[in-house]
């Protein structure tokens, strides 16, 4: 039951993921009957090819060379595309390992293991979802007793896709750069070890070095030994190999280097791996020597780093006790210079799978590694711990794009935390393994948006600002109109005269028109409650004034005042109106002045004119004092005139008391009228 | 002696004419009162064109009003008026002033003169009119409102606080001032007040989307985008005419991650006003995030030309510029928004 399930499965996951099997083509005489030559070629390059594939390591890219031959010749051998699949995978170039599994499956390669492989290929191609499929897909594949051996492996593998997930979801903020080709080569190239300023490196290189370079039987590939390039501004120069001191003729690999760049830790293959010093004085470097038989003892020790003080090292070994393959231990330096027993680092940092190229920060505390556990994704990932408060931190992954889903290894970074080395293979490098650098941006700097603020309102929709002053209501006040005509006194012919109007109490000439010149009609429209004065001239006519009191009313009122002006005859008197002495008095009331201005304008016009002024008074009093009164009066219109520049000799006066009545005596009305001050032509 | 007056009008073009019947071709002329009544007639038809918009018609029946009585202060005041209504502040402020001298301690003279100030820039002058208005006749709520409104733009946000809460007393329907006193708040910190105040501007008059725009923007502020989104998006359907609300639900957008209706609301928001600096940053920080650092730094050029003193823009360009690897184009990015006052900036200068 349990096969026929796995079948169906088997076979619904083909249908369905890619599109049905085609038929396998052997390299056999009778697929290819008419092509004799060419298969005895192809066949001669699967040989060759094969030969290198089982040796692996650095051989699949070799036997790779041969397999693509003869694939040229026979694309549809189901194995024949299962193991270039394989070499692609075991490169740079592990993208175009999936077409080949896809194609292994389709011609149905009597394998599962193509199933976790396209898996790893999807994996490494950060195609997780897919990759997860595969995985899944193999594990359901397997029979019971191959999931006892596979399932951790499996599930390892699913656990780290969906690590990766998560990591590229959030990438690191960082620029990761290929060293250059100054630094990588074809070959593997990689444990780039800096001190605190990074201005000095050493790494490890398996590109052939000498004359005879010789290759390591195990994995095939030249052996290791430390290069030391020149740092010149921002580039590194071409490395130079560090000599017989520090490279032997096996395998010796940068291991660690203090922060002061004058320590160099190595690794050395022999007896199963150990841990060498040399010390720079300046001039040259010391021959390598074991750093401690406590540190190197019965295991293998690969990565090592010392604290600033150079008093710790932290190391990576296989060494029992550890909770995994390979573990991170340290040890003290005693007084002596003595490495004491090492010590576990615990298991918040080293797990069951393997930690690997340990690196301390020259702030003492901060731990870089690599592991293929905690939060992987996949292969080795770098992590970073704390020393803080006697206790590792929880390692945190340094996350996508440092780490990716293939090996991330031998990370160290400046003092300043801006820069970083690490080796890892990517699609862009130059071969195998390579350096490459780590700008790191910091963390992300805020955007800044600039909103529109509207937080004024009247800014925005303006208010009605406006406070208005309202309309007034107009009272009207019943006006007063006094109209009339001017006539000649002889002729009664109408006039044209100049009328002048004063307010007598404010000493104001309010208008002056004419009177219409066919008519001799005029009027005037006057608010009540007011004496007012007029006086009226025309050429030839002797100067003719009036006084109106006129009365407040609440009603529109009229008054007719028809005025006749006498030819200017020598002889003739007129009394003028509007001219006002102080009770008892002869000094002249401002109110005058209107009136006497007008009278003074006729002398100034007419040059040959000369009058006499004469003053009147009623009959109350006694004689002598009217007459005085009378005289100083008439006097005083004299002095006014004179004062403004009229010759004296133009000019009498005289007062006549009560002896020259106009009206009668007997009532107030006359009396006012009796009151007066006339002028007479007297020359002209 | 002085002369008061001389006119010579003919009758038939008065309408006194028809109230005393005075015979065709006599001249009438009339004094004192009648002329007061016709000042008065004048003023009042210049507020009635007033009333009309009409502020030429205005301002000529103002004009013969005060030339035939030059003690008539309302006709000064409403004419200043109509002087601010056509932006001739100092005009105004002259016929203003001769108001104050015509009819000392007139308040609505002081408050017309400090809006006249305001206009003009001159915020003290402003605010002492305001003042004595305020002291003059303390019911006028306008007088208080921008009595607060200057001390809100001279930065005093508390005595802000105190004059729109006078306005409210006086004028509880008065939305501006809870708009104002909501602002007010919102700079002294105490944003549950702002908004509480902007929530009941909009009660009071729904029509206010810069209302809920405040609103959006302070919800942002404590990030939360989605509140914010909300009120940006009610704002709109207002007024979709206003292209920084545009800009700014696409700010929230833009918090939100949801980057490309993020980049619609920049791009509508440039569609409406082509020379709005603000939306071209916004666009930039949006194409930042889908990664396209170079169309991004475009965008910060375009609001640079635009405004050469926009540190934000070269402070977001610095950004997109490190992306780019230019890493001297961006410290000299960082360098001239520092010097532009970019507080961000200044951490990235060494």
């Amino acid at each position: 039951m349990y096969y026929i399930v796995k079948l169906f499965l088997i076979g619904f996951f083909l249908i369905n993921s890619l599109q049905g099997v085609a038929q396998n083509v052997e390299f056999t005489r009778s697929q290819f009957p008419d092509d004799r030559r060419e298969l005895r070629e192809a066949r001669r390059n699967l040989r060759q090819g094969d030969r290198l594939f089982d040796m692996g390591g650095g051989k699949y890219s070799l036997a790779l060379n041969y397999y693509l031959k003869a694939q040229e010749f026979n694309p549809d051998n189901a194995w024949l595309n299962y193991k270039i699949g394989v070499c692609y995978l075991n490169s740079i170039h592990h993208k175009k390992a999936i077409e080949y599994f896809e194609e292994a499956v389709r011609l149905n390669v009597p394998t599962l293991d193509v199933y976790y492989k396209l898996g790893r290929a999807f994996h490494l191609n950060k195609k997780f979802d897919k990759a997860i499929d595969q995985y899944t897909f193999y594990r359901q594949s397997l029979t019971p007793g191959e999931l006892i051996h596979e399932r951790e492996k499996i599930d390892k593998r699913i656990a780290e896709c969906n690590n990766a997930k998560e990591l590229v979801e959030n990438p690191a903020r960082v620029f990761i750069d290929n060293a250059g080709s100054n630094i990588n080569s074809n070959y593997d190239d990689y444990s780039p070890v800096i001190n605190a300023d990074g201005t000095k490196m050493f790494f490890t290189s398996r590109r052939p070095i000498g004359n005879r370079p010789r290759t390591d039987r195990n994995d095939h590939k030249y052996y290791e030994n430390i290069l030391k390039p020149r740092k010149l501004n921002d580039s590194w120069e071409n490395p130079t190999e560090m000599g017989r001191r520090i490279n032997s003729r096996s395998h010796d690999a940068t291991a660690g280097l203090s922060h002061d760049g004058n320590t160099l830790l190595i690794y050395r293959g022999r007896r199963g791996g150990d841990i060498f010093i040399s010390e720079f004085d300046g001039e040259s470097w010391s021959r390598a020597s074991q750093i401690s038989r406590a540190i190197n003892s019965n295991c293998r020790v690969s990565s090592a780093t010392l604290s600033p003080d150079g008093n710790t090292l932290y190391f990576v070994s296989d060494r029992e006790g550890g909770y995994g393959e390979k573990d991170i231990w340290y040890s003290n330096r005693g007084e002596r210079g003595r490495w004491s027993e090492p010590v576990n680092l615990g298991s918040t940092v080293n797990t069951e799978y393997k930690e690997k190229s340990v690196f301390m920060h020259p702030d003492g505390k901060t731990l870089y590694f690599s592991s293929q556990g905690h939060n992987s994704m996949g292969g080795f990932d770098i992590f970073k711990t704390q020393y803080i408060g006697g206790r590792w931190t929880e390692p945190e992954n340094l996350g996508y794009p440092i780490n990716t889903p293939d090996d991330n290894l031998f990370f160290s970074i400046t003092e300043d935390g801006e820069t970083g080395f690490y080796s890892t293979r990517r699609e862009d490098g130059y071969g195998g393994s390579d350096i490459y650098k780590i700008t790191f941006l910091g963390p992300e700097k805020p955007m800044i948006n600039t909103p529109e603020r509207k937080l004024l309102s009247s800014v925005v929709m303006p208010a009605d600002d406006i406070i208005m002053a309202d309309e007034v209501e107009i009272e009207v006040t019943p006006m007063t109109i006094i109209r009339g005509t001017i006539t000649d006194k002889e002729t009664e012919e109408p006039l044209s005269a100049t009328i002048e109007l004063f307010d007598n109490e404010e000493d104001i000439l309010l208008a002056q028109f004419s009177s219409d010149e066919e008519t001799g009609e005029y009027a005037i429209s006057l608010p009540g409650g007011k004496n007012y004065g007029i006086s009226v001239q025309a050429e030839d006519y002797m100067f003719y004034s009036e006084n109106i009191d006129v009365i407040e009313s609440k009603v529109q009122r009229e008054i007719i005042n028809n005025i006749e002006l006498q030819k200017v005859e020598i002889g003739e008197a007129i009394v003028l109106e509007n001219i006002f002495f102080d009770t008892g008095a002869s000094t002249l009331r401002a109110e005058s002045y209107a009136e006497l201005g007008v009278l003074y304008q006729m002398m100034v016009d007419n040059p040959n004119l000369k009058i006499k002024i004469s003053g009147h008074t009623d009959d109350r009093g006694g004689w002598d004092l009217n007459k005085r009164l009378s005289e100083d009066r008439a006097r005083a219109v004299v002095e006014f005139l004179i004062d403004r520049g009229i010759d004296p000799d133009r000019l009498e006066y005289e007062g006549y008391a009560y002896s020259k009545p106009i009206a009668s005596n007997e009532t107030e009305e006359g009396r006012q009228k009796n009151r007066r001050t006339e002028f007479e032509i007297i020359e002209n | 002696m002085k002369v008061y007056i001389i006119l010579l009008v003919k009758i038939f073009m008065l309408p006194f004419f028809l109230v005393y019947s005075q015979p065709e071709g006599t001249d009438t002329i009339q004094i004192g009162e009648e002329e007061a009544m016709e000042a008065e007639k004048l003023y009042n038809e210049g507020v009635a064109y007033f009333h009309e918009e009409e502020y030429s018609g205005a301002m000529q029946k103002f004009n013969e009003a005060i030339s035939i009585r030059d003690d008539f202060y309302l006709a000064y005041y409403n004419r200043g008026l109509t002087k601010y209504k056509q932006e001739d502040y100092s005009g105004a402020i002259e016929d203003f002033n001769q108001t104050l001298e015509l009819k000392p301690g007139k308040a609505i003279a002081y408050y017309s003169l400090g809006r006249s100030y305001q206009k003009l820039g001159e915020l003290e002058e402003a605010q002492k009119n305001y003042s004595l208005a305020i002291e003059s006749d303390e019911s006028i709520y306008l007088a208080h409102y921008y009595h607060g409104k200057v001390h809100f733009l001279l930065d005093d946000y508390e005595k802000a606080i105190d004059d729109f809460s006078n306005v409210i007393n006086m004028r509880a329907d008065f939305a501006y001032a809870y708009h104002d006193r909501g602002s007010a708040k919102a700079k002294m910190g105490d944003t549950t007040g702002a908004i509480s105040d902007y929530q009941q501007a909009a009660v009071l008059n729904p029509s206010m989307y810069f209302t809920y725009n405040e609103i959006g923007n302070l919800l942002k502020q404590q990030e939360k985008y989605d509140d914010a989104l909300e009120y940006f998006t009610t704002a709109l359907r207002i007024n979709d005419s206003e292209y920084y609300l545009h800009s700014n639900r696409a700010m929230a957008l833009f918090h939100l991650e949801r980057y490309e209706e993020a980049l619609e609301g920049f791009n509508k928001a440039i569609e409406l006003n082509p020379e709005y600096v603000a939306a071209y940053n916004g666009r930039g920080n949006v194409k930042y995030r889908l990664n396209k650092f170079e169309e991004a730094v475009e965008d910060y050029n375009k609001a640079i030309e635009l405004k050469p003193g926009f540190g934000e823009a070269y402070y977001n360009r610095g950004i997109s510029r490190e992306m780019l690897r230019d890493p001297e184009g961006a410290e000299a990015d960082w360098k001239k928004a520092a010097e532009l006052g970019v507080k961000n900036a200044k951490q990235y200068n060494d």
